[in-house]
């Protein structure tokens, strides 16, 4: 896979089978587009009239898009190349514009390896490098490369895995699928077994987003497409027997059985192991990704323990990241689900910086009112004006309403804490789950209090605390405390103490 | 605690004319559609009711309320912001956490010589509204010199 012998190394290129992996690149970003393609069968429809046929037509169209993004990824392909010495990656890439890259092994803050279903067969693997830089300096990412090479740059880059050090690792990228090996640290390392993995993919709480993204794809296509085929007339006189409430089962049942499979499919066998310097995530069946962050960039921990965790004395702990420019890296699972327990150990083994309050200080009496009028209030205004407006006897469920913004709010008061030990300050929030943040004072990015008149009154504030994740951080509220804690708090957080 | 140039109170009271001109075009708009296809009267009552509070508020009483609620204290270790009528809003910045200081100015800004200031963080940005340029052209300085000695660690 090597070509232009340079004057010191040799420029390498991707494993054709990458085409595939800018198919799917370049197939996202164009994903806004999709919506043109019935405007162009409408428009060639109104100009050639009814002569053809509107389902050919639709075959055409789509092949026509379809080739042109297959000679968009093959150009691309031909066109990154990369190299690594002295600790240098170099690439270069793009298509319209070319670009070229160079990375000290300084700056790489974590590494991402992913084994994607069409490079298991060829035994390659996707190897990701996030910089400290955020939101200007871009991310690397080299898709489709061997597990040797993979191994060969990580060495090159010093961010070598754990387990390579002690074993050698099949040139396969298998050898990540078949990561059986006996637990020899047991303290340092974790996985999730089966009926745990089982059990964190059925109290997802994901489907909700899920649905959505399933709703609102659907009906985008909806109008424009299906109400013309066939497909509709055959479809809806049958579904139309179950009536309403047999649909939103139905539709409630398939989306968290989609939840379901999509986080069992995430979660599987996931690993995490701590060594040395650095830590080493690795999770998924299909997908199977491994993840080797530096623990200086963890700005934060946030544990949250939802209904139904709670009920198996279970928590969930996710680490808040800084420097990706990807919001949707902000925060990575540390452990997805863990015995509430077990948690001091575990912090103490993975995250030696971070250790769980002894105890907790709770906002007070004073503030059980600004937690719960204003939410109680406005439910009321709703549902008064759903109730006068409503017709028939099913009306008056709309006072239910307030009375769960009440509980809400009222668990939200409960929740509410914070504790100051040592260098950690300690935020608890939430209604139904609770969530627990731990924020070194040393990753404090900046911190604002706000009093409205209301507070005033009652000598109470809120301080609002941000740390660095993703491009515009992350913001961790306490609201409502009193106001001679949060001054406690601010001498403190800003050195007068 | 330093207060922001006075002159934000005039540029202020700019845009808010440039608003209420727009404003009142809107309204004068909507009457004639009223007029034209018979609208009921309400529709533009309630309208031209609401774009005076909000000319009144725009031209007598928020430029004067920005000004007077706006401090800042920029010191070796922190930059302290204190502003907001409702709600009073006290941000603090380490310098060390500041990256990087932009001043910029908009076409009102520049009538009356003022500039805003951007400090940047990882976790977001801040800003001072309004300033003169040779107060902005300082700040610029001073925080080069005192936050540009550290770097690296997040």
């Amino acid at each position: 896979m090597s070509s232009n012998p340079g004057p010191l190394t040799i420029n390498r290129r991707l494993h054709p089978v990458s085409i595939l992996y800018f198919l799917i690149h370049s197939g996202k970003e164009l994903a806004g587009l999709l919506p043109l393609i019935p405007f162009c069968i409408f428009l060639i429809h109104r100009v050639f009239g009814k002569e053809i046929d509107r389902i050919v037509l639709t075959v055409c169209v789509i092949a026509a898009a379809a080739i042109m993004l297959i000679v968009f990824a093959w150009l691309r392909w031909r066109r990154f190349v990369y190299r690594v010495e002295d600790g240098v990656l170099y690439m270069e890439q793009g298509l319209w514009v070319r670009r070229k890259i160079w990375i000290t092994k300084e700056r790489i803050q974590s590494l991402d390896i992913t084994v994607s279903l069409y490079d298991r067969m060829f035994g390659l693997v996707r190897l990701e490098m996030e910089t400290s830089g955020g939101k200007e300096e871009p991310e690397a990412v080299l898709s489709s490369i061997s597990a040797a090479e993979a191994a060969r740059i990580q060495r090159e880059i010093g961010m070598a895995d754990p387990e390579e050090a002690k074993s050698e690792t099949s040139s396969s990228g298998d050898s990540l699928v078949q990561a059986e090996r006996p637990n020899t640290a047991p303290l340092n390392s974790m996985r999730l077994s089966l009926g745990q993995t089982l059990i964190l993919s059925t109290t997802s709480g994901k489907f909700a987003i899920l649905w959505m993204v399933i709703v609102g794809g659907g009906l985008k296509l909806w109008d424009e497409w299906v109400r013309d085929t066939p497909i509709w007339d055959q479809l809806s006189p049958r579904l139309m027997v179950l009536g309403i409430p047999g649909l939103i089962v139905i539709l409630v049942v398939l989306s968290w059985l989609l939840a379901f499979a999509g986080a069992f499919l995430l979660e599987f066998g996931f690993r995490v192991e701590a060594e040395g310097r650095t830590l080493t995530i690795e999770r998924g069946i299909l997908e199977r990704k491994r993840t080797v962050i530096k623990p200086h960039r963890i700005q934060a921990i946030r544990i949250t323990q939802n209904p139904l965790h709670k009920l198996f004395r279970r928590a969930s702990v996710r680490m808040v990241i800084a420097g990706s420019s990807d919001e949707e890296k902000k925060a990575v699972d540390l452990f997805p689900l863990v015995r509430y327990d077990e948690l001091p150990m575990r912090m103490a083994a993975f995250l030696p910086g971070f250790r769980l309050p002894q105890t907790w200080n709770p906002v007070g009496r004073k503030s059980y009112r600004s937690y719960t009028v204003l939410p109680v209030l406005i439910c009321i205004l709703l549902a008064a004006a759903a109730w006068l407006l409503a017709p028939g006897i099913w009306r008056w469920l709309a006072w239910v309403l307030p009375l769960f913004a009440w509980g809400a709010s009222s668990l939200e008061y409960r929740k509410a804490a914070w504790s100051r030990e040592e260098n950690q300050l300690h935020i608890r929030y939430g209604s139904f789950s609770e969530k627990t943040v731990l924020i070194p004072i040393s990753k404090v990015q900046w911190h604002k209090t706000s009093q409205t008149p209301f507070q005033a009154g009652k000598e109470l504030a809120t301080l609002k605390v941000a740390v660095a994740s993703g491009k515009s951080g992350d913001k961790i509220s306490l609201r409502h405390a009193s106001a001679s804690d949060v001054d406690m708090l601010t001498d403190w957080l800003s050195g007068k103490q | 605690m330093k207060r922001i140039d006075p002159r934000a109170v005039q540029a202020r009271r700019m845009e808010g004319w440039i608003a209420s001109a727009i404003s009142v075009v809107l309204i004068i708009g909507l009457l004639w559609l009223t007029m034209a296809y018979g609208w009921p009267v309400w529709i533009a009552g309630w309208s031209a009711a609401a774009v005076l509070l909000f000319i009144v508020l725009e031209l007598a009483v928020l430029p004067g309320l920005l000004y007077r609620f706006w401090r800042y204290e920029i010191t070796e270790k922190n930059v302290e912001l204190n502003h907001g009528v409702w709600v009073r809003r006290k941000t603090l910045i380490p310098m060390v956490r500041i990256q990087h200081v932009d001043s910029k100015q908009g076409p009102i800004q520049k009538i009356y010589g003022l500039s805003t200031v951007t400090f940047s963080t990882a976790a977001g940005s801040h800003r001072i509204p309004a300033l003169s340029e040779h107060e902005a052209e300082n700040i610029r300085k001073q925080i080069s010199d005192w936050a540009g000695g550290t770097d690296g660690e997040l």
